[in-house]
């Protein structure tokens, strides 16, 4: 009864899907040449909304601490990326040094936010964190002589990949497509490394009984500044690339909606389960960004632009649905569209 | 205007902004009190109330200028009817989302509580598009609120020469906030029913297994602080003259401070919030500026959650974290 | 045996009051190595308040706990504590005052003085200034800060701590991690002997990997320890009351605990289980030389295994000494017959 697998967790079912799922993401951009979609540029934002997921997944799905402030991290990384490579600002340093930066600044708020929640938990905690989301942007528009405040920063460009791109010729979206994908590969590999080390379960053990595991040892403190500092350090690395990606870095862009709508992929795609973060922020942000437009087209030509156009116009449908599912899915499937391990077993 | 002046007026402005915040803070601490829900979507209702409101008033023609028994007789039934709205809506929002998950993962209810939030603010951004003549042609802009109340300045009515203005409005804010409460405050101490409600919120299996019917106590406690937000809206939007369909969510956060500045759970503490809250609103805008008054408010909310949970008059032994 | 051997656990005057309730009473008390020892008394006698003490899990209100030689207390004292705080926030308000007055200074002096429009034209001043002024100010402020909600988060007991030196604990009710696997659950409570860094972690490095696979045996050999060969990857929860107990002790070894806590572990189980679980506490001490102090109601459980009864009742030390001793006192049998608690006399 000692086989070598001893201690490994039980083979995921879904692996071929998950595999199946995969090579569509790494032939997308071939396809979309082929049939002349013009999607790509539109998906990388998906794939961005992918790495958010991925890092607030920790927080929330491992460590169960709701955070709800999560797009400041996210506006650290890209104001970190934006303020050192921009020409706006004296800096202007490499792509490869900013995004470290980012990381490093995500990280570091990360850090800086748990002080305040050392000994805090559930809802408590989340208000907190949602404090922190409220009062960066606030910062973020008021801090003029550093950030710009409403005027943004633009333009913010990466100078290496623009040189790349115009050696290999391809189009801008296409190297920005791999390269968010890539960055999504090294955040799950940094995840499913973590959770099978002594760290991931540390943060699992906090979630499933505090005080328990603080008797067994875990740091209970340490462990919230690890969420909080990894999810960050996450969210930096997604910023710094949505900040070169996107025409101009606003405050506006880095509010509670953002946060919000990260959560909500969190939880439909299945809390604790990286798999679901990805799989759920890939299906719902490209039925919001590709499928809803294109659905508004559709019903606009058939009824045509009357008085009632806001009507039909899907993306102001948005949020009702994300709220749908979101309570739905708390109501009826807990573990998410795509379950965790856990519930898998409880019901299989 | 002298500096006492300056002062004195930030603080009438405050105390009617807080008497706002308050209406809305009640809601908040009473759901807390009794179920322990942070009730995220309390906000977007006091929102809807608004929206409702408008409605109302641009369905039964009301106009500025209209005489006051008109004015007066068509503000009372939109205030009942809005009421009721928001009353209900709360009370069924309760039956159907939250009820549910009363047995749920601790995150489940706060989640869910999110996710009505979405709901109902983008059911306030679609009723700014329905055809009515109040909400104007733009969607999502802000609605303009018909000023229906006269601004007289009651002191220099009086013959006190001062800078300091106290309007009619300050006092129509007043004399709706005040009297509500003290309803309220009657009505949990002095009813049946609000004792059961007290009961409840201090211990919930102790009421239950006295045979108190929680579900029905639940209900209760969401229909009033639905119904108290509704007030709230109508006066907002009678004082401020303008909505917009997002603005749920920041004054949900500020009447939500409130609540937890007052002691989460407390009545009074909520009341008591609700001013202090004004008043330091006010103040920031004024001594610092309105632009970092957000960030103000978060901070204190933020202290106080970490180094006094129970706020002000919170029940040092009921304290949830 | 040469000569009495110094004691393991040291407590003097021990002392917890929740309010006005006085739980535990000055309590002293010596514990031997090698030694099985129970703590009994009626309900509310503040037994499980003594474990907690001794577990760190909650403050005492005043005596000392030493545990083989060091002293189990706060990682600061109060007044260590509050001059950290008092220096920081004195710290963060001077700089603050230094970087803003400048400006202050400026602003008040290029115009003449007036109450009214001074506070205003101050405030302006405040976050209008110059930017290096206000990221002084800010940079002073935050580390300040930083420092004040440091000293208020080291403020607490560390039962993690006391994990570390080796003081484990098992609760009344079970605290397993109930989602995570038996196995899982048991490598956390190794969590004070596993030491690899996050960069080991995130490359794989050969020395985490064989740091997790020693992990992996000792955790297997705790839980064929406790009987449970082959359940390693049941869902804790999942496990029957009985098994669930035994993954809790099976947790608790597995950090090599030099003393044991067990707070009621037989509660719930049918006189097979119990006869089971005497035997394999007391082939805790004599197989893994663990120090055992339980709690228990069960007067067959404590006569038969253990070797030394402390009586509590109303927080205080009535009675201790050998089973016979014990149950032969007459303040012993008051406390427990004088009342007409239902709870089982001592030697019935």
């Amino acid at each position: 009864m000692t086989p070598a697998r001893t201690g490994e967790r039980p083979r995921d079912p879904h692996a071929p899907f998950h595999r199946a799922g995969l090579a569509a993401l790494v032939l997308f951009p071939a396809a979309d040449h082929l049939l002349d979609l013009r999607l790509v540029g539109d998906v990388v934002p998906v794939l961005l909304f992918a790495i958010l997921a991925v890092g607030l997944n920790a927080t929330v799905g491992l460590g169960g601490l709701l955070q709800l402030g999560y797009a400041a991290y996210f506006a650290a990384g890209a104001y970190a990326a934006g303020i050192l490579t921009s020409v706006a600002y004296p800096f202007q340093l490499p792509l490869e040094v900013a995004t470290a930066a980012a990381v490093g600044a995500g990280a570091l708020l990360g850090a800086l936010s748990a002080l305040p929640v050392l000994r805090l938990k559930g809802d408590y905690l989340a208000i907190v964190t949602l404090g922190i989301g409220e009062i960066v942007p606030v910062t973020l528009r008021n801090l003029e002589p550093i950030t710009k405040g409403e005027f943004g920063i633009s333009p913010v460009d990466l100078p290496g990949p623009r040189a790349w791109e115009d050696w290999t010729n391809t189009t801008h979206g296409v190297l920005w497509y791999y390269l968010a994908l890539a960055l999504l590969g090294l955040v799950v590999y940094c995840q499913r490394r973590l959770e099978r080390s002594r760290i991931g379960r540390a943060w699992e053990a906090f979630r499933e009984d505090e005080l328990a595991a603080s008797a067994c040892g875990v740091d209970t403190a340490a462990v919230r500044v690890q969420l909080l500092a990894y999810s960050g350090a996450v969210a930096g690395l997604a910023g710094a690339v949505s900040a070169s990606y996107v025409p101009a870095i606003l405050p506006s862009q880095y509010e509670f909606p953002i946060s919000a709508m990260v959560l909500s992929l969190v939880v439909l795609g299945g809390l604790g389960n990286w798999r679901g973060a990805v799989w759920g922020a890939i299906l719902l942000v490209s039925l919001d960004r590709i499928l809803a437009p294109s659905l508004t087209r559709w019903a606009q030509s058939l009824v045509g632009s009357g008085s009632y156009s806001f009507f039909l116009e899907f993306s102001n449908y948005r949020f009702l649905l994300f709220g749908l599912a979101l309570v739905l899915v708390m109501r009826w499937r807990p573990g998410g569209l795509f379950p965790p391990r856990a519930a898998q077993e409880r019901v299989g | 205007m002298s500096g006492a002046e300056v002062l004195a007026q930030q603080l009438v402005n405050g105390l009617t902004l807080g008497s706002v915040i308050a209406l809305v803070a009640i809601g908040y601490t009473m759901v807390y009190g009794i179920i322990g829900l942070i009730n995220f979507a309390h906000g977007d209702l006091y929102m809807l109330g608004a929206f409702a409101a408008l409605s109302l008033i641009g369905v039964s023609g009301l106009a500025p200028g209209d005489g006051a028994a008109a004015t007066w007789g068509t503000l009372a039934w939109v205030l009942v009817l809005v009421m009721a709205f928001t009353g209900g809506l709360n009370v069924l929002i309760e039956r159907w989302a939250y009820r549910p998950l009363r047995r749920a993962q601790p995150l489940a209810p706060l989640i869910t509580a999110i996710g009505v939030s979405f709901i109902l603010q983008n059911l306030g951004m679609l009723w700014g598009a329905l055809p009515l003549e109040v909400m104007g042609t733009n969607a999502v802009a802000p609605k303009s609120f018909p000023d229906l109340i006269p601004r007289v300045d009651l002191l220099s009515r009086m013959g006190l020469a001062t800078g300091v203005r106290v309007t009619t409005k300050d006092l129509f804010v007043m004399g709706l906030t005040v009297p509500l409460m003290l309803g309220l405050h009657l009505f949990v101490t002095r009813t049946r029913l609000g004792t059961a409600m007290r009961a409840t919120s201090q211990n919930r299996e102790a009421a239950r297994m006295v045979g108190i019917p929680a579900d029905r106590v639940i209900a209760v406690t969401f229909l009033i602080g639905g119904a108290l937000a509704g007030a709230g809206a109508l006066v907002r939007g009678l004082f401020f003259n303008t909505i917009v369909f997002n603005m749920g969510y920041g004054a949900g956060l500020q009447a939500f401070t409130a609540a937890v500045v007052g002691g989460i759970g407390s009545i009074p503490g909520a009341m008591l919030g609700g001013l202090l809250i004004g008043l330091i609103s006010a103040l920031s805008d004024h001594l610092i500026s309105a632009r970092w008054t957000p960030a103000v408010l978060f901070l204190i909310l933020i202290a106080v959650l970490v180094f006094r949970p129970r706020g002000l008059l919170g029940d040092p032994t009921g304290q949830k974290a | 045996m040469s000569g009495p051997e110094p004691p393991i656990l040291e407590l003097r005057d021990l002392t917890k009051s929740f309010g006005g309730l006085v739980a535990v009473n000055r309590v002293s008390l010596d514990l031997g190595p090698g030694a099985i020892a129970s703590i009994i008394g009626p309900n509310g006698a503040g037994k499980t308040t003594l474990f907690n003490m001794v577990s760190a899990v909650t403050a005492p209100t005043s005596g000392t706990m030493r545990f083989r030689g060091t002293d189990l207390r706060r990682p600061l004292d109060a007044r260590a504590r509050r001059t950290l705080a008092a220096g920081a926030a004195a710290g963060a308000a001077a700089s603050v005052l230094a970087g803003w007055g400048l400006d202050l200074f400026a602003a008040l002096t290029t115009e003449p003085f007036s109450w009214t429009g001074g506070p205003s034209r101050a405030a302006a001043a405040l976050f209008a200034g110059s930017p290096a002024t206000a990221l002084a100010a800010a940079a002073g402020a935050a580390a300040g800060g930083t420092a004040c909600l440091g000293a208020w988060a080291l403020d607490r007991w560390r039962p993690d701590r006391a994990a570390e030196l080796g003081i484990a604990r098992t609760f009344q009710n079970i605290r397993l991690f109930r989602d995570m696997t038996v196995l899982e659950n048991v490598l956390v409570g190794q969590a004070p002997r596993l030491l690899s860094g996050l960069a080991g972690i995130l490359l794989g490095s050969r020395a985490v990997r064989a740091e997790e696979r020693e992990a992996r045996r000792r955790g297997l050999e705790a839980l064929a320890f406790v009987g449970l060969p082959g359940r390693e990857h049941a869902l804790a929860g999942s496990l029957p009351y009985g098994d669930q107990r035994r993954v809790e002790i099976a947790r608790a070894l597995a950090g090599r605990p030099a003393l044991l806590l067990l707070d009621e572990p037989t509660a719930g189980m049918n006189p097979a289980e119990t006869g089971d679980l005497t035997r394999l506490i007391r082939e805790v001490r004599d197989r893994l030389g663990v120090t055992v102090l339980i709690i228990e109601h069960h007067m067959e459980v404590v006569m038969g295994i253990s070797e030394r009864v402390v009586v509590l009742d109303h927080g205080e030390r009535i009675a201790d000494g050998t089973p016979g001793e014990v149950r032969s006192d007459p303040r012993v049998i008051e406390a427990y017959l004088g009342r007409g608690h239902g709870q089982g006399r001592p030697g019935a």
